[in-house]
Formats: C-alpha cells, sequence, structure tokens
C-alpha cells in the first residue's frame, strides 16, 4: 500500500500551489481532471477558478458555461463550517475574443483596429494559428492571476497535436511577431514603393521575388497590411510574452500531466514529463484516467453473472499487460513523480455529483514499484 | 459479425483518404488497420502522418530495426507505405517544381528571415500539406505512385481547420498562383471521386457527440460526406437486461461491478443508435484484446474495413 505521506502530496499541491496547469494528449478527460482537481482544492476551502477550453454540454452545463456571458460564474460555494467556505468558480476561454481584445487594447484608433479585425490573415491567425489557442489561455491565466482575487487557478489546456505545443506557444507567437521580422518585411517593400530595391541585399530582393512568384501579389499586400499593424504593437507582444513565461516558470506554478492507460499515451506523458523538467518546469503529478475500477473482493459467481467477471478479468488482464510491457521499457522520465489514477466513472444525474464523487477517488499508485 | 454474405458488398475506398476524430478514439490505428486491410486487397497504400514526430515508428517498432518514419515513404510490409509530411518539407517540394533554378531554391530558403516568414504567414502551413495530398490529382510536383493515401490527419477542430483553409485563401486571393492552387485543392478535396472522410469515434459521449459535429461541420463547411468509424466496440457476453436482472439478485462488489457495465453497455448502445441516424453505413470496429505484434493487431482490426451489411 501506499504511505499515508505520498497520499498527501496531491493534497499538499493544491493547498500550497497558486496556478496549475492541466496538461496531456487529447482525449484523456484533460477538461474532466481539470474541474475535479478545483473542485477538491475549493472542498479544502480554497477560492478556486477553473478556465476551460471547449467542455462538453453536460459540464458547460454544470459549471453555468453554456450559455456564458463572458463573467466569472460561481459555480458552488461551499459551508463555512465543514468545508472553510471554499468557492469553485469557472471560465471559459475564447481564443478569438481575446485576440480582438488585444487589438482594440493596442490600437491607437478605432479604424485601425478595424482593419487589422478585417485582414484575412489576421481572422485565419486567431482562430487558426497552432499556438493561437494556447497564447490566450496563457493570457487569460495571467490576467486572472494578476486580479488576485483566487487562491488557485486550474488551467484546462487546449487540445493539441502533442502537449509539448502549449509551453512552446509563446516562443511561437514571439517569433512571429518578434522585431527584425516584421522590420525587415516593412523595409523592403517601403523601400521597393520607392524604388529603392538597391538597398537590400541581392540575396534578399532574390527570396522576395521568389515569394511573389510563389503566392501572387495579392497575398504579399494582406501580408503586408498585417505586418505594418502588428509592428506598432511589439512592446505590448513581448511584455505579454514575459509574463506568459514568468507565469508558467513560477514557484506557485505546477503541471499536472494527465494521461490514461493507453500504452502510446502512457509513452507520451513519460517523455513531456522529461521534456517539461529539462525546461524548468515543475511537474510532480500524473493523472492516469479513466482507469477500469477496481473490485477486489468479486464472490465467485455462476451462470450470466459469471461471464460478465471473467470478461471484467480479462479486461484487467488486458490492460496490466499493456503496463507491464512498459515498464520493461526506459521510463526515467517517470522517477521523481507521483502516479494518480481515476477510475471511470458512470454519468451521475448531475454533472457536480460526478466532480464530487471524482473528487474523493484519487488513489496513490506505486509505478516505479511494478505494482499498478 | 455480419457474416451473410448475400447482404455484403465490398466497400469501396477513394484514392486519398482523411481519417480524423476526437483525441483518443484511435484515428492512427483505424488509419494503419485501413491501410493494411487496403494493401491485403492487392493495393498499393501510402500511409502518413502530419507533423515532424511519428507516432508509427514507435508503434512498429520501426526504430528496433533501425528504421525512421521520413518525408521519403519507405515500405514497411509488402504494398503498405509509411511516410510523414511535415510542412516545411512540403514546401519545400513544391517549392523546387516551381522554382527549377537549384540556386534560386537554396536563396530562397536559405534566407534566414524568410524562414521565419514561412514560420509565421498564417495558412501557409495547411496549405502545404493539402498541396501535397491533392498533388497526384493536380499534377504538381513528384508522382504519388499509390493507389490509395490514407492520411492520419489532425483531431476534429484541427482537421476542419486544415480542410478550411484553402477556401478561405481561395476567396480573398483570387489572383496568383496561391489562390488558383486553393482553388484547385479545394476542388479535389470536394471531389467524391477523389477524396473521402472517415471519422473515427469510440461509443462514448463526448467522442460520439464530437464526430457527429465534425461530419456536420464539414457538410457545412465544404458540402463533404463523411463516413463514421465506430472503434473500440465492446463485445460483451450478456445483454443489459441481463447484466440488471443479475444486479437484483446480488450485493456488493458484485452488485457494483453489474450496474457499472450495464451503465457503460447502456451508453454504448445510446452512442452506436447517434451513429446509426446520422450514417446507417457506419464501419463497426470491435474491441481487440490484442498481443503485442501490432502487425497482428492491425491486421485483426483491418477484417472490420471490408464488407458492409446493408
Amino acid at each position: 500500500m501506499i504511505e499515508s505521506s505520498v497520499q498527501a502530496t496531491l493534497d499538499q499541491t493544491l493547498f500550497k500551489s497558486k496556478i496549475l496547469i492541466c496538461a496531456g494528449s487529447g482525449g484523456v478527460g484533460k477538461t474532466t481532471v481539470s474541474s475535479t482537481l478545483a473542485y477538491k482544492a475549493a472542498e479544502m476551502g480554497k477560492k478556486v477558478l477553473v478556465f476551460t477550453i471547449d467542455p462538453s454540454k453536460r459540464l458547460a452545463t454544470c459549471l453555468g458555461l453554456d450559455h456564458w456571458n463572458g463573467n466569472e460564474i460561481l459555480v458552488k460555494k461551499f459551508d463555512q463550517s465543514s468545508s472553510g467556505g471554499g468557492e469553485l468558480w469557472a471560465a471559459m476561454i475564447e481564443p478569438k475574443k481575446i485576440f480582438d481584445e488585444f487589438v482594440h487594447e493596442n490600437s491607437s484608433t478605432k479604424a485601425e483596429a478595424q482593419t487589422m479585425l478585417d485582414n484575412r490573415l489576421y481572422q485565419e491567425l486567431s482562430t487558426s494559428l497552432s499556438g493561437s489557442q494556447e497564447f490566450t489561455s496563457l493570457q487569460a491565466l495571467n490576467k486572472a492571476f494578476k486580479s488576485g482575487i483566487y487562491d488557485l487557478i486550474v488551467l484546462d489546456t487546449p487540445p493539441a497535436q502533442h502537449t509539448l505545443d502549449f509551453i512552446q506557444s509563446p516562443e511561437v507567437i514571439f517569433n512571429l511577431f518578434k522585431g527584425p521580422i516584421v522590420d525587415w518585411f516593412m523595409k523592403i517593400y517601403d523601400k521597393k514603393q520607392g524604388g529603392m530595391f538597391s538597398f537590400i541585399g541581392k540575396g534578399t530582393a532574390v527570396a522576395i521575388n521568389v515569394l511573389e512568384r510563389l503566392t501572387g501579389a495579392e497575398f504579399i499586400s494582406e501580408l503586408q497590411v498585417f505586418f505594418a499593424t502588428v509592428s506598432g504593437w511589439r512592446e505590448a507582444i513581448q511584455k505579454t510574452v514575459i509574463d506568459t513565461q514568468n507565469l508558467m516558470m513560477g514557484n506557485d506554478t505546477q503541471f499536472v500531466i494527465v494521461t490514461n492507460i493507453d500504452d502510446s499515451k502512457l509513452l507520451e506523458a513519460e517523455e513531456v514529463v522529461r521534456e517539461f523538467k529539462k525546461r524548468g518546469f515543475q511537474v510532480h503529478h500524473i493523472i492516469i484516467n479513466k482507469v477500469l475500477p477496481e473490485w477486489t473482493d468479486l464472490k465467485p459467481a455462476t451462470g450470466n453473472q459469471e461471464k460478465l467477471i471473467s470478461f471484467y478479468n480479462s479486461l484487467k488482464e488486458f490492460y496490466s499487460s499493456q503496463i507491464q510491457r512498459l515498464m520493461q521499457k526506459e521510463v526515467r522520465g517517470f522517477r521523481a513523480v507521483e502516479f494518480w489514477s481515476l477510475p471511470q466513472i458512470t454519468q451521475e444525474q448531475d454533472e457536480l455529483m460526478s466532480l464530487e464523487k471524482l473528487s474523493k477517488l484519487f488513489k496513490g499508485m506505486n509505478f516505479m514499484g511494478g505494482k499498478l | 459479425m455480419e457474416n451473410d454474405n448475400s447482404e455484403q458488398q465490398p466497400r469501396q475506398y477513394k484514392p486519398i483518404v482523411f481519417i480524423s476524430g476526437k483525441g483518443g478514439v484511435g484515428k492512427s490505428v483505424v488509419a494503419a488497420s485501413l491501410a493494411h486491410h487496403l494493401t491485403k486487397k492487392g493495393k498499393k497504400v501510402l500511409l502518413v502522418e502530419l507533423g515532424e514526430k511519428s507516432f508509427f515508428e514507435k508503434f512498429f517498432q520501426l526504430d528496433r530495426e533501425g528504421k525512421t518514419v521520413s518525408y521519403k515513404a519507405q515500405e514497411i510490409r509488402p504494398n503498405l507505405f509509411i511516410a510523414i509530411w511535415d510542412f516545411k518539407a512540403c514546401l519545400k517540394e513544391y517549392v523546387s517544381f516551381y522554382i527549377k533554378s537549384e540556386k534560386l531554391y537554396d536563396l530562397f530558403f536559405g534566407n534566414q528571415m524568410m524562414q521565419k516568414l514561412i514560420q509565421a504567414a498564417p495558412a501557409l502551413k495547411e496549405l502545404a500539406l493539402l498541396g501535397k495530398a491533392t498533388s497526384g490529382p493536380r499534377h504538381v510536383g513528384p508522382k504519388l505512385d499509390y493507389d490509395h493515401i490514407i492520411i492520419d490527419s489532425y483531431s476534429t477542430g484541427h482537421h476542419r481547420a486544415l480542410l478550411k483553409a484553402p477556401k478561405g485563401i481561395a476567396q480573398v486571393i483570387k489572383k496568383g498562383p496561391m489562390g488558383v492552387q486553393s482553388e484547385n485543392m479545394m476542388q479535389v478535396i470536394q471531389d467524391p471521386n477523389l477524396c473521402q472522410q472517415v471519422i473515427v469515434i469510440k461509443p462514448e459521449d463526448l467522442p460520439t457527440v464530437e464526430g457527429l459535429e465534425l461530419k456536420d461541420n464539414l457538410k457545412k463547411d465544404l458540402g463533404l460526406n463523411s463516413t463514421i468509424v465506430c472503434n473500440q466496440i465492446l463485445n460483451f457476453p450478456i445483454s443489459q437486461k441481463e447484466m440488471l436482472d443479475e444486479a437484483k439478485n446480488s450485493s456488493g462488489s458484485n452488485k457494483e461491478l453489474l450496474e457499472y457495465f450495464a451503465k457503460i453497455l447502456d451508453e454504448q448502445s445510446i452512442c452506436i443508435k447517434q451513429v446509426v441516424e446520422k450514417d446507417p453505413n457506419y464501419i463497426p470496429v470491435k474491441f481487440c484484446f490484442h498481443n503485442s505484434d501490432k502487425y497482428e493487431f492491425i491486421a485483426e482490426l483491418g477484417k472490420s474495413f471490408g464488407g458492409s451489411s446493408k
């Protein structure tokens, strides 16, 4: 069995941290786990905000986010006497809205903002560019953190191709807006229009010609409008990027990796832990979500019941063989992290009841010892 | 298994097949199984991953044979080829096709600022990938000599954005090569004889809802039809009614287990019903307790892609 000191560490993390970022690959149940962790912390008496991206209808309804008006919503206030009066708040992340707000805040005139909002490349960028969802989540997180209203903020990260995309997103966005490239592009085109092509190096001139041949003048002119506008935002963007980097690296920030029992997902989690640690992020917990519930005291049965029990046993066998195979591989990323399992539960009538139920089902697992 | 031969008709797959679905539903495994199935029919198949990091390299343990999955296709089983397409490689190929001069090409990609611009320019990634995927029918670039290209695409939201990119670009940029190419890509994607959309779900609430939503959205955005694959269907030994009957006469853990599986089975049945409503011809794939040999595993799953019961 797990020692109680180990069992208590998740509670300690919830108690001490100011920011928890739940990361993991798609479909593992990050949104549910984030909400459950937030619920658990609120139950401990904390004032908690959970930021979700794209919650399911049921969860959105339960968190009051189905007809969301943009303000944080109080989901549940816990009893003062029994639970220390914690509060669970929820909010959603809407990348497009956050980007548009940023445009308005950083434009000197309304007309300037509108030019950008109408630019097709901007529209593509604010909705579909990889990194834009991640970046806007971090921005929203930063804003909420600075408001100082909450004891703890739990961030559910957007679906990504790879978990690492999340931590790289500020860098990606930064590269896009960074000074030199904007300057470079603007300079070339200003000069070209003024007929002063000779000032740019020959290599650059050729490269630009090739770009024009490949994309066409129309694309280039859209690009020009885009860069002309962002060139004025450099400082604001740089500040946001630095702020979000600091936020992720902060002492009170922890990453929680969410995964499931699938061997490829576990392998990815291992790699993610290694990478996160290498970059100096704090990762202490991995949560293996949706594990098969465990019944150890099943009584022998006959007939139909026996058939179902043996079906259950074969499922159990299958999952444990997946783990066994994984154990034979290199899993050094798993050292010095704690494993928790959350069982797959069936739906309760009310999703808040599911969160309450789940919040009590975190179970420490002795992974490196070979038992799971 | 539906093995009534008189009712069976072989399923037809198009030259370019995109596989999408919510994260965690088993898109990649379905893509590999379909690819394997088609090779068994005597077809030459290219299985494609998108991005920079290969899933199949580890999945098929190609690293153990000292192989890596790269842009250049490799044959890993008879007639089964595998490749990974990242947008930079696609773009380079496209550019070298247009700019015959090697020197110009080097100047273009050698320019550091140009490299950054390529990274940053919105929609360029999507266009480069789709450009490669549709290069065969458009007669652009090196010949892709396969009967089928199975693309293990992004999960729902990203896949939708990927397919929408050429339409968006074609609408704003009507002139110039980029506009023309985008228009052509769209035509190929929308041609039901050339391209096919497969959406993978598993019979749980969220993946089903999200998968069916994608089906509606692809129809709405681009007029595309999609085939649903219902993956990981649990083959319970007894019915839900039998579980509940047994539960009445049980107690403790036994009762909990019976009730638990009754609910899981209920969710599964509801999901399958929703799928049937949207796609009566959907492809059911049973949950497979596979051993460690992944080729046997995909061969087993591949059997599901053969016939359709009418």
